[in-house]
């Protein structure tokens, strides 16, 4: 890999002492070790099977800052593109809490809510063992990456059997200045048993002229029949990059409803990655992705059916129009004995232009006999008999096209079990195809 | 310095000897095997024991140039031991009859039991287990009396169809193999392939003149001189303007074969209308139930649909091999063309497969349709591996993927990597595939109507793959059936 000039490592020099917490020696150790493992995997390349489809050539050239704390930002309010909704707001920017702009307001007992990098600072012990707990950085070399400049997120931890009724906002903004900027936030998640909460994540770009390069780590943990509904809305700027891993840990019975819905952004990777090790779990990662310009969405999906009975589902439909391209690779493994499993995985694409392009590959590796495993993937253009219908009961054809695309994607949405966040989606996905028809 | 000259003058030797060595190749044509290994000295061999013009010695050459800067493809899900490439004759003159049984009582009973339960004539067994003096087409058994291979024969060449072994189709049919070998799987495509490309022995060619329709299913199994066909086979099909063919490769019986590396080509080239149906029934030795032995099948299938409207149908039955690696492709050039793969895979002990298909959709309104049903059992590992790709130029390129798999109890796996690529938007793409157990609903129905547990096995499976083994020609179908309960056998319980 020595041939590749590293953006990430290049621009700034690796220092782990100039980063914050550095006085905590095994997180320096870590990220030493983590910053050896990323040199040695370099930036992944389509030579990789897993990211085949996905090129980040794009990235290389970039002079990329870091984004530290001393990078202010003078924002007197939060964006207009941030959605309003009543919740525990907590706000990042470029991946650095904010606390100005943050509302946590009052926190029911038994959670604990805020940054990462404070509440390591507060109790450096305690997390030695709990970060990267699912992380593997000699497989992942944007994972390495994000270790080898772990500081701050979101740090969300559920006493047993605490619901949370206010969601909780996790807003994430991108500004760039006058320089390309990267950042590398980690969220650690728990609920401890029978908790339950609702996150909405909102990604948005502030200021577009200049790249960034986001690569998130979430590590979310969840104890026996715990409940979080995550949702992610993703509407980065156009030269905005993003690469985020989310792993999750499924102890007996508990439920993740996930749904992601991208409308924005350059290059954007979503990657998940499941280990169901209780009965019972029920997984759902769903989503919807409109990628028109240039636009490149990818959705990577693996969920590891460890014990027998248990329950997975990942929904995803895309409409791609102009340049816009998308990938869909989603694997669904059961291991041996771990049979009752219900897997099922469905992919639809639309496409609308000539230069739009749809990769997929659902895939099943299967070891246990008395599974219910299926996948589905269809692509295609939009159905002329439908459009037919609408135009003869008089609407033109522009409207009809854009009616049918907007049913497409709506259906999708539907899939969110939280009544508010579900009608918010409704309302940004809207407000997307309005603009764009 | 006396030292250096010394070894000069060693090395010098060894040269002269070399030389020697090489020169006694191209002369001892009377040798019965090219020795152990592979280089350059063993190809020529080969190219000289054929009669080969020089343009094949060069092709031939070439490809094993390139041959030894590849690496051995390892993306599939196969756990395939390290090769010794230099371990294998990649030449022998067919067996002497020292070698081969004198009589079925020699043949072990294990082999002869299947063939029972396949009801092959006794006459047939003889053939298929390589018995002296046993007659030399399979048919002749079968229908006696007039030689039907030799009918067959004469039918074909009253409609000017060509077939016949490629070593001598290279000699009849120069121009034509010359302009068909390797265009459509090039030397470079892969290293089983390009292996193949440099030693390949022997194979069928097939020439369908312009607006022939074939009145008979051609056979490797009707072929004369079929037998030994060695393990480098090299098969070219060229089905002229619209013309029509169905090929038939294989043989539902399990065939004595001590090869153990088999990396074989076959090419099909489809012209303007023309319709070719190949078909094929690998049940070559697996290995015992430990996994010991088995034969590595590594083969490179591609058919090249050059003309408008033309078409390819794969059919494939695989129960057969230790380890299978195998894609039979379509590439739909001309508009309108449509491509087909048929499959059942059945694994079973300690076998491997990965198996598959790839659609390439170059041409406007091309279609294409997979169906793949995969059954594991024992403890075995199948994979179905297939690319659907559109081009941007592929107007209303349509396909169909269906493949489901069935798990025979809980040491087996199942996977399935499916590709999905369209950078079309008139294109239509749907993909399904199911993971599941036979149900213990269809299994109990048959066991109260009082079938035993294996027969109701083989009766669920054998309607689990009914549509590919509908699209079977008919004689194969019958046998084909057999074959999947005995493949499972033991596998229940």
């Amino acid at each position: 890999m020595s041939e590749v000039i590293d953006p990430f490592l290049r621009g700034f020099g690796y220092s782990p002492v100039d980063l914050p917490l550095a006085q905590v020696e095994w997180m320096t150790n870590r990220r030493i070790e983590a910053k050896n493992a990323y040199e040695r995997l370099g930036l992944p390349t389509n030579r990789l099977e897993d990211w085949k489809f996905t090129n980040l050539k794009k990235l290389r050239n970039v002079d990329f800052s870091l984004a530290t704390k001393d990078f202010s930002i003078s924002m007197a309010a939060l964006p207009k593109a941030v959605p309003n909704i009543d919740a525990h707001r907590i706000v990042f920017v470029n991946g650095i809490f904010d606390a100005e702009l943050s509302a946590i307001g009052e926190l029911p007992n038994g959670v604990k809510l805020g940054s990462l990098a404070e509440a390591i600072e507060a109790d450096p012990d305690s997390f030695e063992n709990v970060l990267n707990a699912s992380v593997d950085i000699d497989a992942s070399a944007l994972a390495a990456l994000n270790t080898a400049y772990l500081a701050d997120g979101l740090y969300l931890e559920l006493d047993r059997a605490v619901m949370m009724e206010k969601p909780i906002h996790l807003v994430s903004l991108t500004y760039t200045g006058d320089e390309a900027v990267s950042f590398h936030p980690r969220h650690s998640i728990r609920l401890g048993d029978g908790a339950a909460a609702t996150i909405l994540e909102s990604h948005v770009g502030v200021s577009g002229e200049m790249q960034s390069f986001g690569n998130a780590v979430s590590e979310i943990q969840l104890g026996r029949d715990a409940n979080l509904g995550h949702y992610i809305l993703q509407k980065e700027a156009d030269h905005s990059s993003a690469y985020g891993l989310t792993t999750i840990k499924a102890d007996k019975g508990s439920v993740y409803d996930g749904f992601t819905l991208n409308l924005g952004g350059e290059i954007i990777r979503n990657e998940t990655l499941c280990d169901i090790d209780g009965e019972h779990a029920d997984i759902r990662i769903n989503g919807a992705y409109h990628a028109d310009v240039k636009r490149h969405h990818d959705t990577t999906i693996r969920v590891n059916h460890n014990v027998p009975n248990s329950k997975s589902l990942a929904v995803f439909k895309g409409v791609l129009g102009d340049q816009g391209r998308g990938v869909f690779q989603a694997k669904t493994y059961v291991e041996r004995g771990a049979d009752g499993t219900d897997g099922q995985q469905l992919h639809k694409a639309l496409l609308l232009s000539d230069k739009a392009e749809i990769n997929a590959k659902p895939e099943l590796e299967i070891y246990a006999d008395d599974v219910k495993c299926a996948h589905g993937s269809t692509s295609g253009a939009l159905d002329q008999m439908q459009l037919f219908y609408l135009e003869s009961r008089g609407i033109d054809e522009e409207r009809a096209r854009a009616l049918l695309v907007q049913a497409f994607l709506h259906e999708a949405v539907d899939h969110i079990r939280h009544s508010e966040i579900c009608e918010l989606f409704h309302a940004e996905l809207e407000d997307k195809l309005g603009e764009s028809a | 310095m006396a030292a250096t000259t010394e070894t000069i003058e060693k090395v010098k030797d060894i040269d002269a000897g070399g030389d020697k060595y090489k020169y006694g190749f191209v002369t001892e044509i009377e040798m019965e095997r090219a020795p152990k290994g592979l280089c350059e000295e063993v190809i020529r061999f080969i190219s000289a024991k054929k009669e080969e013009p020089e343009w094949l010695l060069e092709k031939r050459l070439e490809a094993y140039d390139h041959w030894k800067t590849m690496d051995d493809p390892d993306w599939a899900k196969l756990n395939v031991p390290p090769i010794d490439y230099n371990g294998i004759y990649y030449y022998a003159a067919p067996k002497s009859d020292a070698d081969k049984p004198k009589s079925l009582d020699e043949v072990d009973p294990k082999l002869l039991e299947t063939y029972e339960k396949l009801g092959i004539p006794l006459r047939e067994q003889e053939v298929l287990a390589g018995v002296v003096g046993s007659p030399k087409v399979a048919v002749d058994a079968v229908f006696d009396s007039v030689s039907v291979a030799t009918t067959y024969k004469k039918t074909l060449e009253e409609k000017g169809i060509v077939f016949c072994s490629i070593s001598e189709a290279v000699k009849t049919h120069p121009e034509l193999v010359k302009k068909y070998l390797g265009s459509v799987v090039p030397h470079t495509d892969n290293k089983h392939a390009c292996l193949n490309s440099a030693v390949f022995t022997d194979g069928s060619f097939v020439y369908i003149p312009k607006g022939v329709h074939c009145p008979m299913e051609l056979s490797t199994y009707f072929r004369i001189n079929a037998e030994e066909t060695g393990q480098f086979e090299r098969t070219l099909i060229v089905a002229d303007d619209n013309s029509y063919v169905s090929y038939l490769e294989g043989c539902t019986a399990p065939q004595r074969d001590e090869n153990q590396l088999h990396a074989a080509i076959v090419e099909i080239v489809v012209l303007n209308d023309a319709e070719v149906k190949y078909s094929t029934v690998q049940n070559w030795y697996p290995g015992d139930e430990d996994g010991k032995g088995g034969i590595y099948n590594f083969v490179t299938k591609r058919a090249a649909c050059r003309g408008t409207n033309s078409k390819v149908s794969w059919t494939q039955v695989e129960t057969g091999s230790a380890i299978t690696w195998k894609y039979p492709s379509c590439i739909l050039q001309g508009d309108g063309s449509i491509g087909e793969f048929y499959s059942v895979a059945i694994t079973n002990n300690m076998q491997q497969a990965d198996t598959g298909t790839k659609m390439i959709h170059l041409g406007k309104n091309t279609k294409s349709k997979i169906i793949s049903k995969g059954i594991s059992a024992g403890k075995s590992d199948q994979t179905y591996r297939g690319l659907v790709r559109v081009s941007p130029r592929a107007q209303g390129a349509v396909n169909y993927t269906q493949c489901d798999s069935l798990l025979v109890g809980s040491n087996c796996g199942a996977h399935t990597v499916p590709y999905i690529e369209s950078k079309n938007p008139s294109a239509k793409l749907e993909h399904e595939a199911t993971t599941s157990k036979i149900s213990e609903d269809q299994l109990f129905y048959c066991l109260q109507r009082g079938m035993d547990e294996e027969e109701a096995v083989s009766l669920i499976v054998n309607g689990f793959c009914k549509e590919v083994m509908q699209t079977l020609p008919m004689e194969f179908a019958v046998e084909a059936q057999k074959l999947i309960g005995i493949s499972l056998e033991g596998s229940v319980g």
